[in-house]
């Protein structure tokens, strides 16, 4: 589960002046300014944030930081 | 010592409207412009082969540098579209086309955005073995033979380009001794299947961003160096995104490392030496890093010196 400090965090790591907010979870990645390549970025920072592989086929499930941190609840429990 | 003197290009003179390409894709302008970085695509003929565009890329060098073709003593092409599938090779037919004399060495590597760091040390190398006095680096590709250009993920980034790298005793730039790797693994990640490219953007892209800035600092550490001490870095320009990924690892040094796209996009393995002959060789930079990565997946980083 990412917080919003945290998502501010790896955004800025990701070299992407976005900046978030409560209602910012549900909208989607692109109406929140990011992009198909930002996303291959912010992702790539997530993954090394919270030491977790995200498959292919598990990205096609996210469209939002929302069903992000979903996934990431659902792999933090497993990793446990 | 034997040195980089003078690099010369050829680029096809017909191209691509990158920012008109986008559109068809739904990408915007600033899409284009900020991840991308290429404006313009130059796309070969059917005329501009491997071997023509090689040829053409000497011709000028020689011209640049007034010695004659049959001064060569040893031609090193880097293509992965070689002229008649590679059969014979493509540095043999462009010994041919040129009327280099016969005891001109000629011979193919077959690397992808690599290529150049490679070729640079090999050639180098074997100069240096066989007593040779004037070598040529070539560089030329036209991956847009290789584009589906339905496939979004290839279609804006690859421009066609050939280069030529002149090596001799009078050179200006010292070739280091390079850093290189290779993940076989993960090969499939860029890869040409039925005849076209695929790509796997997310895997290339966070190969890139991970292993290039890794390689970068330990070639740093090896070698005793620290960034202050680099005036540019001249990166396989994969993308603007791409380059921004690398650079931001480097907080403070992120102006230099060059961008070259706009006119080229990502030549594989003409773009480094493509960032030199524009970018670097009339300056008076001492040191410049260069790091090519892509197909393979192979990466390798080096460091030129000027030469005193």
């Amino acid at each position: 589960m990412l917080s919003l400090e945290e998502i501010q965090n790896i955004l800025k790591k990701s070299g992407l002046s976005i900046v978030v907010d409560e209602s910012s979870y549900t909208k989607t990645f692109t109406d929140i300014g990011i992009d198909s390549l930002d996303l291959y970025a912010f992702l790539s920072e997530v993954e090394l944030e919270k030491g977790i592989k995200i498959e292919d086929n598990e990205i096609e499930t996210i469209s939002s930081l929302k069903s992000l941190n979903e996934l990431l609840c659902c792999k933090m429990e497993n990793k446990e | 010592m034997i040195g980089i003197e003078s690099i010369s290009s050829y680029v096809p003179s017909s191209s691509i409207d990158n920012i008109q390409q986008g559109k068809g894709f739904g990408e915007d302008e600033a899409f284009i412009r900020g991840k991308i970085g290429a404006l313009t695509l130059p796309i070969a003929n059917d005329i501009e082969s491997a071997a023509y565009m090689a040829g053409e890329a000497i011709n000028r060098l020689c011209q640049k540098t007034n010695i004659c073709h049959r001064e060569i003593d040893v031609i090193a092409l880097v293509t992965q579209n070689p002229d008649h599938s590679g059969i014979p090779h493509t540095s043999g037919l462009l010994h041919g086309a040129l009327g280099l004399n016969e005891h001109t060495a000629c011979f193919d590597i077959g690397l992808g955005c690599s290529g150049y760091v490679y070729g640079l040390s090999i050639l180098q190398a074997f100069m240096k073995e066989m007593g040779y006095k004037r070598g040529v680096l070539v560089t030329s590709d036209q991956y847009s033979r290789i584009i589906n250009r339905n496939d979004r993920v290839t279609s804006l980034l690859f421009g066609d380009a050939a280069t030529a790298t002149l090596l001799s005793e009078s050179g200006t730039w010292g070739i280091s001794k390079p850093l290189l790797a290779t993940s076989g693994k993960m090969g499939s990640a860029l890869m040409k299947k039925n005849g076209a490219l695929h790509m796997h953007g997310r895997q290339v892209f966070d190969f890139a961003s991970r292993e290039v800035p890794k390689q970068l600092r330990d070639y740093l550490q090896v070698n005793c160096l620290s960034l202050e001490e680099i005036d540019a870095v001249c990166l396989h320009q994969g993308s603007a995104a791409i380059v921004k990924s690398i650079a931001k690892r480097f907080p403070g040094n992120e102006d230099k490392f060059i961008n070259g796209l706009e006119r080229f996009g990502n030549t594989v393995s003409s773009s480094i030496p493509l960032l030199l002959e524009q970018h670097v060789l009339d300056t008076d930079y001492e040191n410049v890093l260069i790091s090519g990565f892509g197909v393979g997946l192979s990466w390798g980083t080096n460091l030129l010196s000027r030469l005193h």
